[in-house]
Parts: C-alpha cells; sequence; structure tokens
C-alpha cells in the first residue's frame, strides 16, 4: 500500500479527474477514502456525520480538482487532507467542545503525537488542530498571552517534525 | 543557512496540518519562489504523513460509495439538463429530504391551472343563477293560470 502510493503518477491522476474520468474517481475514493475518513473521524465524534462530511469532501474534490492544480499545493494527498479537516471542521461547528471517541484510541499518528505533548502544550495543540480555533481565540479562551501561544504551537510543531522522522 | 532555520522552525508541518495562517502561508509561497528545494521538503513531510495516514485508514459505511457517486452522477446530469431550457423534470431526493425540486415552468403551468379552475368556478355560479332565474320563471308561468282562476271562482 506504501509503495504504491508513491508510484503513483499525481500529474496523470489530477489530469484523469479534471475530465471526469470514473475510474480515477473510484481510486481516489477506495485508495483515499478510509485515510481521509480517519482525519474527519478525528474531529467529528459522530460516525453519521463524519459520513455526511466524508461524501462533501469527495463531492468537493471530484467537482473542483482544477483548485488543486492552481492552489500550487505539492501533493494530492496534502491537498486532500487539508480539504478532509476543514470541512469536518465546518460540519462539527455547533459540537460542543470535548473529547471524541476516537481521541480514546491511540491508533493514530497524530493523536498518538498529541497525547505525548506536555499538557500545556496538548491543550494548544488540541484546540488549534483538532477544533480548527485560531491562535488569538485559543489564547482569549486559555487567558494566555498570544505570543506564548504561538510560541508553544510552533515548539509542539517542531516536535511533530521531530515525531515523523523518528 | 537561512531556509535551514525556517525548515526547522515547523512551518511546512504547520501548513501540511493545515494550521498555517494566512500570512504564514504567503510567507511560504514567498519561499518556495525563492528557493525551489523547499518544494520537495514540503512534498516529502506531506508524503510521511501520507502513508502513515493510508496505513491508519478507518472504512466508511458500504453504502457511503454509492450514495457519493450517485451524487456527482445527479450533479452532472443537472448541469447538461440545465442547457435543455425546455426541459421538465421532478427530482425527488434521497428519502430523509422533505423537498423536490420542479422545473420552473411547473410554476406558470400551475397559475394556469388555478386561473382556469377561477373561471369555471364563476361559470358554474353564472350559470346556476340563471338557471334558477329560467326555473322560477317557468314556475311564475305554471302559477298564472291557478291565479287567474281565483278570481273566476
Amino acid at each position: 500500500m506504501q509503495q504504491t502510493a508513491v508510484h503513483i503518477d499525481e500529474h496523470v491522476l489530477t489530469e484523469r479527474l479534471m475530465a471526469g474520468d470514473p475510474g480515477a474517481r473510484e481510486f481516489i475514493y477506495d485508495h483515499y477514502g478510509p485515510a481521509l475518513y480517519h482525519i474527519i473521524l478525528q474531529v467529528i465524534a459522530d460516525n453519521e456525520k463524519a459520513e455526511n462530511a466524508l461524501a462533501q469532501v469527495f463531492v468537493y474534490i471530484f467537482n473542483d480538482v482544477s483548485a488543486y492544480r492552481e492552489s500550487g499545493d505539492s501533493t494530492l494527498f496534502g491537498w486532500m487532507m487539508r480539504i478532509a479537516r476543514q470541512i469536518a471542521l465546518k460540519y462539527a461547528g455547533s459540537e460542543l467542545p470535548g473529547i471524541n471517541g476516537l481521541m480514546a484510541s491511540n491508533r493514530s499518528l497524530l493523536l498518538r503525537f498529541t497525547n505525548s505533548l506536555p499538557e500545556e502544550m496538548q491543550t494548544i495543540f488540541r484546540l488549534c488542530y483538532y477544533k480548527g480555533l485560531s491562535k488569538e481565540a485559543v489564547s482569549r479562551m486559555l487567558g494566555w498571552q498570544p505570543d506564548e501561544v504561538e510560541r508553544q504551537l510552533r515548539e509542539a510543531l517542531v516536535l511533530f517534525r521531530k515525531f515523523l522522522n523518528s | 543557512m537561512e531556509l535551514h532555520r525556517y525548515i526547522e522552525s515547523g512551518i511546512i508541518e504547520s501548513y501540511a496540518l493545515g494550521l498555517a495562517t494566512a500570512s504564514e502561508i504567503e510567507e511560504l509561497q514567498y519561499m518556495r519562489k525563492l528557493y525551489p528545494e523547499l518544494n520537495a521538503e514540503i512534498r516529502m513531510v506531506e508524503r510521511r504523513i501520507e502513508m502513515v495516514a493510508l496505513t491508519e485508514g478507518v472504512m466508511p459505511s458500504a453504502g457511503l460509495k454509492d450514495r457519493i457517486f450517485q451524487r456527482i452522477d445527479w450533479d452532472e446530469q443537472k448541469a447538461k439538463e440545465q442547457d435543455k431550457s425546455n426541459y421538465t423534470f421532478i427530482n425527488i431526493q434521497s428519502k430523509d429530504q422533505n423537498y423536490i425540486t420542479v422545473h420552473k415552468w411547473w410554476k406558470l403551468f400551475f397559475i394556469m391551472v388555478f386561473i382556469v379552475s377561477k373561471v369555471c368556478l364563476f361559470a358554474a355560479i353564472y350559470y346556476y343563477l340563471k338557471y334558477q332565474q329560467l326555473q322560477e320563471r317557468k314556475l311564475e308561468q305554471a302559477s298564472y293560470p291557478t291565479e287567474q282562476r281565483i278570481p273566476v271562482k
């Protein structure tokens, strides 16, 4: 699975998606669907809601694949992953902040990373990534200086870099 | 070594996860132009996340795929059908929707039906009254002879 991911010619795949090729769409769904669904589940606790969000993600990907080209994003998955999180955050908008069902499981790399962070940094990272709050909103919420939040988030991302490389 | 420091700051990870602010993204795009080797670095980070994400996938329910592809097909058909201005259709969306979509010409059709029904209603009342009048007159004529007979007696 990991091997194929590297060998997929994203340029050709994007071209085919733009042409509306059903085969390319099916490939995208089968290949990336579960990964994108997992990303959404980290933000939305409810399975049904998460599936609706996933449907919207795919409708967006299939209809607006030209946006990927124009945005100059580097990899197709990177682009899809950011869309999935953004749409999931929009869907979860009305949801009360709290620990999601999936949060408890340590299956995901990102969750393992999040749980490994020191407490304060973890709170900031959770609010920024899983709740989609801006640094300003987080600093207001926690009553901390924006600079402090910014610094801790930066540090968390440096740690994430090391975590990924390890 | 400015680039090295920039990369080590975690900006790429921030961008990859979607946490970068608009100004940070702008800065990154500028740096990408300035240092094309940065592109390879971004790609590498995204690939690493991708590889892990692909092994950690969670299967959505089996029916979702059909639902998505049906919706896509439907969107495309709708786009095609919008070109045909005379086309009339009624679309009843999947079960839990409370709305149906109909072509705008149906509006004109319903207004016409409404007007015609009103005209028919008025015509019905008018002719009913006319009929009654005639009926009364007939009755009057019929009762004349009896009235005339009374004074004779």
